[in-house]
């Protein structure tokens, strides 16, 4: 091949990819800092409401006066422009007003997850150099306490108690910042070597994300705050809302089917961020809890087909979009809305850029790949962040030239591979360092995965490859069926992947499972499942356990719980004292769990309440009591759980209504 | 398809941009344009090239706004001071 021949299709491509994403990247940015673009929201128009949580309404002006005041503490105790510091708060609207607070004293705050170990804590303090935790009423006798000074954000942000007609704020605090490249957070990410990677983001790879063009439609208004603030899907859910003149509607707790019906049904919400894992495990269980929000977005993960096919069905007048972006390039780098689809489509695009954003994907030799081609995905404009803090060997490893933009400016390495289709959409295929190698071939995972998940009868697929005795590796897929409660035959699955792949390319083993576990961030886990078939392999499951007796009753509510159990986790022999958690369970499945049993039985209990009671027979009694006296509760189709359960439901509905309207 | 700047075996040079950020590049590809050429070597010993003399990751712009803000704010002091 001459350099011609090679140079000639090179330039053609990169004219083409440029001209669709330049096309896409006409905002002006302004050359600014977060408070100071919230700063022009709350000239506009301070009495919009900024914050709304269970029990108050803040505006623009009274979020400002707040976050002022907080503001001041922090530089009383020394906080300087540059500095880092630590948040330990449950998600409130004093959360909300205390990132403000931290930003406008020119300081970059790193979210901590209560859900986190102190160990892993201590390592995000120690390499991001925080000296300061914002904890509140919750978190303030935290163990992180004893180790680094810190300060009560509730009781400094205190009661607003304005005057009468007063104005809430005479003496603003203004903005610390020293423009658009200063820091506003660094969010934490589990790293090859086991240390976590602190991800530096700057107020313009935000004021960048959240003044995007595809907020204005209105549909992103209201915004549900969810996400753990340590999780870059936050971004999304307060900085568009406040940068945009919206209202971030706060969530204490975990989301879950019943409460996205209440806000979505009242118009409390317009849109909300939903990781694949979350949004397939909502589809399934209860699709119509969606019906009342304009927009969802989902992504963090492969987009199960199925599970957009439900909600689209179940929602006629929702948009589904998936989004796509790791934190290293904020929170989104592209989006593709969803069009009707149907369960058997291939996995659904990551679309194209977002506004400022070019998506290249790159051989290995790092020049631009021809459409159709598989290529890595490397993302660069405004949202490319500063780097991983205090790692600068590793920052000079994924931040790299970008040799398409103007000179000098950086672009991010994914890992991630992806194939642009004719039209310019993109369509991940998995990561560049997941590829597996099965006697000497080298092997895509993604590629497997699609054609599996591509089956009638499958909605997701995951690739493992586990160790045989004699140390080579085997291929093995877990497979979800598309119907709940389906039950695929393996080796008719092996039969279709052999019409359609090399015969390296599939797995020796095939295993139906109801459900995918997930980590904390949504992502499929991997471990569990490797451990699972490891398990299966060392022999047959553990024999159920005695139980004492039970009341007719009882044992028949055992009964139907034990099923949802089973068709939730995806295991079929379960003690009815075995812990949720300890048989694969996770939050997820939780919720999952929870539309599920409140469905059946007809109740409406909080999802909270399972976390503590996390056994068969805890939660049969619970739903018992739940159902009230008599001989407990009835599931759906006897006609008793329409009138008396049902009659429950509407009542409490109606409270919350009533409640709601007389504020 | 492995990405180049995992290849332990791989050449490399460590380049800077005029905000000194720095960045690793295959040794064998040209040097893009707005980067200087500072050392080269296997990918162990560029990276820590870079983890011993990128100290301050701040960009160069940020460095001087901020001092230029730190001396605006001694300034205020001393007149308030004086």
């Amino acid at each position: 091949m001459t350099a011609d021949t090679r140079e000639a299709p090179q330039r053609r491509d990169l004219q083409l990819q440029l001209r669709q994403e330049w096309d896409d990247a006409a905002t002006l940015l302004p050359q600014t800092s977060v408070p100071e673009v919230f700063a022009r929201r709350v000239a506009e128009e301070p009495g919009a409401i900024a914050v709304e949580s269970e029990d108050e309404e803040i505006s623009y002006a009274r979020l400002d006066a707040r976050s002022d005041r907080l503001a001041r503490r922090l530089v009383e105790q020394g906080v300087a422009p540059g500095d880092h510091v630590a948040v330990l708060m449950r998600r409130s609207s004093d959360l909300v007003a205390a990132l403000l607070a931290v930003a406008k004293a020119g300081a970059a705050f790193v979210p901590l997850s209560t859900r986190d170990p102190a160990a892993r804590m201590h390592a995000v303090i120690a390499g991001s150099g925080c000296r300061l935790l914002l904890v509140d009423e919750t978190t303030q006798d935290h163990e992180m306490t004893r180790h680094l000074a810190y300060l009560r954000a509730d009781v400094a942000i205190g009661a607003d108690a304005p005057a009468p007609g007063a104005p809430f704020e005479t003496d603003p605090f203004g903005d610390r910042t020293t423009g658009p490249e200063a820091l506003l957070y660094i969010m934490h990410t589990s790293g090859s070597t086991g240390a976590p990677k602190g991800v530096a983001v700057t107020h313009r790879n935000v004021v960048s994300f959240a003044l995007d063009r595809i907020w204005r439609s209105g549909d992103h208004d209201r915004i549900l705050f969810h996400s753990p603030h340590a999780f870059d899907a936050s971004t999304y859910e307060i900085w568009v809302p406040l940068l945009t003149g919206g209202t971030v509607v706060v969530a204490s707790g975990q989301a879950d089917a019943a409460l996205l019906r209440r806000l979505g049904g009242a118009g409390r919400i317009t849109s909300v961020w939903l990781g694949a894992g979350l949004f397939g495990a909502l589809a399934e269980a209860d699709p119509e809890c969606l019906a009342g929000i304009r927009q969802v977005w989902t992504g963090g993960d492969v987009v199960p087909p199925a599970a957009v096919a439900r909600v689209q069905s179940a929602c006629p007048g929702l948009t589904v979009y998936d989004g796509y972006g790791p934190t290293e390039t904020t929170t989104f780098a592209t989006r593709h809305r969803i069009a009707r689809i149907h369960p058997e489509d291939r996995p659904v695009p990551i679309g194209g850029p977002m506004d400022n954003t070019r998506v290249y994907l790159l051989d290995d030799r790092l020049r631009l790949t021809e459409p159709g081609e598989s290529g890595q995905v490397y993302v660069a404009g405004d949202g490319v962040a500063r780097g991983y803090v205090s790692q600068p060997g590793l920052t000079a490893r994924r931040f790299l030239p970008d040799i398409f933009g103007v000179p000098g400016e950086r672009m991010y390495a994914t890992g991630d591979v992806a194939r642009r289709a004719p039209d310019g959409s993109l369509s991940l295929l998995g990561r560049a360092d997941d590829q597996v190698k099965i006697h000497g071939f080298r092997i895509e995972p993604g590629e497997i995965e699609s054609v599996l998940a591509a089956h009638p009868e499958v909605s997701r697929a995951v690739l493992l490859v586990s160790k045989t005795p004699d140390g080579s590796g085997q291929l093995a897929a877990v497979v979800v069926p598309a119907a709940p409660g389906g039950r695929p035959d393996p080796e008719a699955l092996r039969g279709y992947l052999a019409e359609r792949l090399p015969a390296h390319m599939v797995p020796a083993r095939i295993v139906v499972r109801a459900g995918l576990p997930l980590t904390a961030h949504d992502k499929v886990d991997h471990r569990i499942l490797i451990s699972e078939l490891a398990a299966a392999d060392a022999g047959p499951a553990a024999p159920v356990a005695h139980t004492a007796p039970e009341s007719a009753a009882t044992a028949q509510t055992m009964a139907r719980v034990a099923e949802l159990w089973s068709a939730v986790l995806g295991v079929d022999r379960i003690a009815v004292d075995d812990s949720f958690f300890d048989r694969g369970g996770n939050s997820l499945k939780l919720i999952g769990l929870h539309a599920r049993l409140c469905r059946t039985f007809g109740v409406d209990i909080p999802v909270q309440r399972l976390f503590e009671i996390s056994s068969i027979r805890a939660m049969a009694l619970y739903l018992q009591k739940a159902a009230g006296p008599g001989d407990g509760p009835v599931p759906v189709g006897d006609p008793r759980a329409a009138s008396e359960a049902g009659a429950r439901g509407a009542a409490r509905r109606d409270r919350i209504r009533a409640r709601r309207e007389h504020r | 398809m492995t990405s180049p700047f995992d290849d332990p075996d791989g050449r490399f040079h460590v380049v800077v941009n005029g905000e000194e950020q720095y960045a690793l590049w295959p040794e064998d590809l040209d040097i893009p344009a707005g980067w200087t050429p500072l050392a080269s070597g296997d990918l162990a010993e560029c990276t820590a090239y870079v983890d011993e003399h990128w100290v301050d990751m701040r960009p160069r712009s940020l460095k001087s706004a901020m001092a230029a803000n730190a001396t605006a704010q001694a300034r205020t002091t001393e007149d308030v001071s004086a």
